[in-house]
């Protein structure tokens, strides 16, 4: 036994003792590890059931979805008494049970919205479990603005693969044609949200394993690489495919996008003393440096809808992503031309510089932007 | 057998690539002159549709250069990205988890 982890005993060395006869295998290092497993379907299931066997420190399970019957067919963790609750809470429950000694943290909630972005900071892997083009793009954005590699997984009902996807080189959204990132959108042109349209797709157990299998391996060579071991794995910026008509296995190198904005450095992250739930904007930018003046959003927080008709106001105090398109209709005139009247930039001495964050639908753990003149800077609040 | 995608961009230019585009099941495959300043992913959704492949399920398709095992940027012309006699293979993305 290669040293436990405080607070564990015997029974500890006794579970792992398969996995330390691998001679790459560190369980100290997998045991104290975070995975952010995005997206508790069939796939988020298994990856999250993996890494539980696996003894796991701390999974983090995002997922807005509830649980369906016809998702028993392929979701290892759901039972027919989980119908109707939340992915997210079912999955973790689900973990803890396997494995008690695993902190399994349930967000429920879009991974886009309503997780602190700071878990992708700090996360030892991050595993994409997401089943549309659109949060694919929002994991990348989001991973390359703090230079973090995460995995991507997909499946059919005769084929899966994963991706690794680098700090640098090609990333998720070069492999997006032009178009396809228009029709991505779910949200309508003005940035409102649009009902959401679920697409069926038929999967099974068997590709949902596959591809869970090999993300789990991936993170796990995610968490030993950061600890200076070498695993066997992908490369960043490679795609394996299997495929089970034609049988077979693929290993795709993929081409980096010269024109794709995804390529910038990413800026540094400063960790604030400051209580997430109270802070307000003035106190992150009098902590982030004198010389930075904005604190950006991340997203429009609309204050009301007005109508342009007939002038009525409705409050609304939420991000834009969250507020649905069918709220522009005004309920008084019938007009379908409410305007948002909304913000997405505090600055110091601003009147909601001096609200507290939460309130502005900052979630906790949340990723801020800060800008000056001469730097800019990403704020993790930390209490 | 051989379904050929070609487009009209395509039959006009006597300048262009020739290539061997295929399905991965084998089931299609053409050889082709191509534009080089063509996009590949106007070249994927030429062939998707000439050839039918399904999308019901979500599936879209990527280009990979065969003999590199390297999947092409969809974004930028097919000529800045193989050599001329090429063998292309159209490989589904899924979206489904």
């Amino acid at each position: 036994m290669k040293g436990l982890p405080e607070g564990y005993d015997h029974g500890f060395a006794e579970r792992y003792a398969r996995l330390q006869l691998i001679d790459w295998w560190d369980q100290e290092a997998v045991s104290r590890a975070t995975v952010l497993v995005l997206g508790a379907g069939a796939v988020g299931n298994e990856v999250a059931k993996n890494l539980a066997l696996s003894g796991i420190g701390r999974l983090v399970i995002v997922d807005f979805d509830t649980v369906e019957m016809s998702n028993l067919t392929r979701s290892v963790l759901f039972v027919p008494k989980d119908a109707g609750r939340a992915k997210a809470q079912a999955a973790a429950d689900a973990v803890r049970r396997l494995n008690p000694a695993v902190e399994a943290l349930p967000v429920v909630g879009d991974m886009e919205w309503d997780l602190g972005h700071g878990w992708f900071v700090d996360a030892d892997a991050i595993v994409g479990c997401l089943d549309s083009v659109r949060a694919r793009l929002a994991i990348n954005r989001i991973c390359r603005s703090v230079g973090r590699p995460w995995i991507n997984t997909a499946i059919s009902s005769s084929a899966a693969e994963v991706t690794l996807f680098g700090e640098s080189g090609p990333c998720y959204e070069c492999t997006v044609g032009e178009d396809e990132l228009v029709e991505s959108r779910r949200y309508s042109c003005t940035g409102f949200r649009l009902p959401d349209v679920s697409n069926k797709i038929p999967t099974t157990a068997v590709t949902a394993s596959l591809a869970g299998a090999w993300a789990t391996q991936e993170a796990v060579a995610q968490i030993h690489r950061r600890h200076g071991r070498a695993v066997p794995g992908l490369q960043p910026g490679q795609r394996l495919l299997h495929t089970l008509r034609p049988l077979g296995t693929l290993v795709l190198n993929l081409t980096a996008d010269p024109a794709c904005p995804q390529h910038g450095d990413p800026n540094p992250v400063v960790r604030l003393n400051l209580d997430p739930r109270s802070a307000t904007a003035e106190q992150v930018l009098e902590a982030g440096g004198p010389d930075l003046e904005e604190l950006h959003l991340g997203f429009e927080f609309v204050q009301s809808l007005a109508c342009g008709r007939c002038g009525h106001r409705l409050r609304v105090s939420k991000p834009r992503p969250k507020v649905h398109d069918a709220l522009r209709f005004c309920s008084l005139c019938g007009e379908f031309s409410r305007s948002a009247i909304e913000f997405s930039v505090l600055r110091r001495g601003d009147r909601n510089a001096l609200r507290p964050l939460r309130r502005l639908g900052v979630p906790p753990r949340a990723l801020l932007l800060l800008t000056g003149p001469n730097r800019s800077v990403w704020a993790l609040l930390e209490s | 057998m051989t379904n050929k995608p070609q487009t009209s961009t395509t039959d006009a230019l006597a300048t262009g690539l020739n290539i061997q585009l295929r399905t991965m099941d084998g089931t299609h495959v053409a050889k082709v002159q191509v534009n080089p300043n063509l996009p590949v992913a106007q070249l994927i959704e030429e062939a998707r549709g000439r050839w039918n492949l399904s999308t019901n399920d979500g599936t879209k398709y990527a280009l990979m250069d065969t003999a590199r095992s390297t999947q092409l940027n969809p974004n930028a012309p097919i000529g800045q990205q193989i050599q001329d006699g090429a063998q292309l293979t159209l490989v589904p993305i899924y979206v489904a988890a």
